[in-house]
């Protein structure tokens, strides 16, 4: 079930990413619309992240194309903050937390310009609303894994982007930075911001987003949480796995006693 | 001479020789210490060494094809080869399933050998300008002339201009890459600038402490140097200032005794360098074995209370 979105904000036709002439995305294709919060769920190893690394040209497509706005990422990469696994950098590297912060206004000035007051005023403002002003001087090899990733979203809130793509935001950060992260998204959301996250826990996708896309290798479905989050299309996406299903079963038991119960 | 008389000498720099030897090896230990941090937080310290001993048969084409032994040629040769190296390695690793560590060991023993093979025409060559030219494997500092400081020179400025001008596009691609590349800075281009800067400053470099010792100079100070700070600017300083105090030791110590080699006595304080910041730094093991016992015992200390 793929939903079709007549103006998209951003646009997927048909993307193939091939490893070693293996496929880990195959014929993907969706949009989605303006001011929405997207969750991409999908079993291990689905191309969750693939997706999200191909959107951003970090990986070559084999096929298809991926429309920001309507054009080439090239002509809308201001608009467009990206926010990597926490994992996949060395966090002994020489840097405060603010010099990573500082990092997200780069993007929208030349790299032979100092940054201005505003900048820094903007990379403050940005840490402020993750909660880590304090720990601004703080080096990044202090931080615990759930500061490291608010130290992440600052970054990308200081890129004052229109869009956001996230990459398990939510993984291996302690239950506080997950609140903060959550309430910063809803407000993204709240002024109009497009949110894309990659997620892999389905007890809280259904809380967390209003649009959502089931991945295993193929886009399964592609539409409204409501209407997506069957146990049908999860069942096809998840193959069966019978401890997944299980934890299917038990969210939609929640679901459907917490809609009863409103 | 006894030792403070010798030492009063050297650092009294009355001796041009020595003043030569010394301001050289301290230019180029400052540049390579400035790379070394490069090297290490872009985990390129593998490649290094490849580079280093690839540099030898340039160094010997360089020879064959001017039959002088002129530090710019030779350094050409080398820098040539350098970068044959690192694109070797690339294409290797790339059309076979040779990992990148094996095709960096193989591409380093089939430079290297290929290297000492010319290097053995060459001196049977007849050509009596090639004496000297296998003071390239562990460095000939002691033979630096005037002339070879204004090679030196350059590389450094060089060196530091490059650095200063992407010094915001380094840091960044340096610490994520992946976020690099989405604000737009060309993953290309920092490649190039961090392999382009090791080439030079090694085809240089090997002047002091050798081809073999070489791959030491561009790692050492920068793994010293991240043990004391937490900052990238004073990395790149305090990993400069190791590699030239380093350099400074080294020559002096090879000047006390006339047999001593002044590249590896260059490295072997460099290590000590090392060693030391690894031990008794602040981030060291040592340093955080004792204040973890320090807490324990306040602690123990307060419960008893």
């Amino acid at each position: 079930m793929i939903k079709k979105e007549h103006s998209p904000i951003l646009e997927v036709h048909d993307l193939t990413v091939t490893y070693d002439s293996k496929p880990a995305l195959y014929n993907a294709s969706f949009g989605i619309p303006k001011g929405s919060m997207v969750g991409l769920v999908g079993p291990n190893g689905a191309g969750k992240s693939t997706l999200l690394k191909a959107l951003m040209e970090l990986v070559p497509h084999s096929n298809g194309y991926v429309k920001f706005f309507n054009e080439n990422l090239d002509s809308v990469r201001k608009k467009i903050a990206y926010v990597p696994q926490k994992e996949s950098v060395d966090w002994d590297f020489p840097a405060t937390v603010f010099d990573i912060v500082e990092m997200g206004r780069y993007g929208n000035k030349s790299l032979f310009k100092r940054l201005n007051k505003e900048d820094k005023e903007i990379a403050k403002e940005a840490l402020a609303e993750v909660k880590m002003l304090e720990y601004a001087d703080r080096h990044i090899s202090e931080l615990s894994g759930g500061q490291q990733q608010r130290v992440f979203i600052a970054r990308a809130l200081a890129q004052k982007a229109d869009i956001y793509l996230m990459d398990e935001p939510f993984a291996g950060v302690d239950v506080a930075s997950e609140k903060t992260i959550v309430n910063i998204l809803v407000q993204l959301q709240n002024e109009g911001k497009t949110i894309f996250v990659v997620h892999h826990n389905l007890q809280t996708a259904v809380e967390y987003f209003d649009w959502m896309i089931l991945i295993n290798k193929n886009i399964v479905a592609s539409g409204p949480t409501k209407d997506v989050f069957t146990p049908e299309l999860l069942q096809k996406t998840y193959d069966g796995n019978l401890t997944t299903l299980e934890q299917i079963g038990q969210v939609i038991q929640n679901k459907q006693f917490s809609t009863r119960k409103s | 001479m006894d030792f403070w008389s010798d030492f009063l000498y050297f650092f009294s720099f009355q001796d041009t020789n020595i003043n030569n030897v010394l301001i050289g090896t301290s230019v180029l230990g400052f540049t390579c210490g400035i790379v070394s941090v490069l090297v290490v937080l872009s985990k390129k310290a593998l490649i290094v060494d490849a580079i280093s001993h690839a540099v030898l048969p340039g160094i010997c084409i360089g020879f064959m094809f001017t039959g002088v032994k002129n530090p710019i040629y030779l350094s050409i040769g080398g820098m040539a080869a350098g970068a044959a190296a690192v694109y070797l390695v690339d294409w290797i690793s790339r059309i076979s399933r040779i990992k990148k560590d094996a095709s960096i060991a193989i591409s380093l023993s089939v430079l290297f050998s290929f290297g000492v093979i010319l290097l053995n025409i060459i001196q049977h060559s007849g050509n009596s300008n090639q004496s000297g030219l296998t003071d390239f494997l562990f460095g000939k500092a002691a033979t630096i002339i005037e002339s070879d400081l204004y090679l030196f020179l350059a590389v450094f400025t060089l060196v530091i201009f490059i650095l200063t001008v992407f010094y915001q596009h380094l840091k960044i691609a340096l610490f994520d890459a992946g976020f690099a590349k989405t604000i737009g800075l060309s993953e290309r281009l920092s490649q190039g600038l961090i392999s382009g800067l090791v080439i030079i400053s090694t085809a240089v470099g090997i002047q002091t402490v050798g081809i073999i010792l070489m791959s030491a100079l561009l790692i050492s100070p920068a793994s010293a140097a991240l043990f004391w700070t937490n900052n990238f600017k004073k990395a790149i300083l305090i990993s400069g200032s190791f590699a030239t105090l380093s350099s400074v030791l080294g020559v002096f110590i090879s000047f006390l005794s006339a047999d001593m080699p002044t590249g590896p006595w260059i490295i072997v304080v460099l290590s000590g360098f090392a060693l030391f910041s690894a031990f008794f730094s602040k981030k060291g093991i040592i340093t955080k074995k004792l204040r973890a016992k320090m807490d324990d015992s306040y602690n123990l200390s307060e419960k008893e209370n």
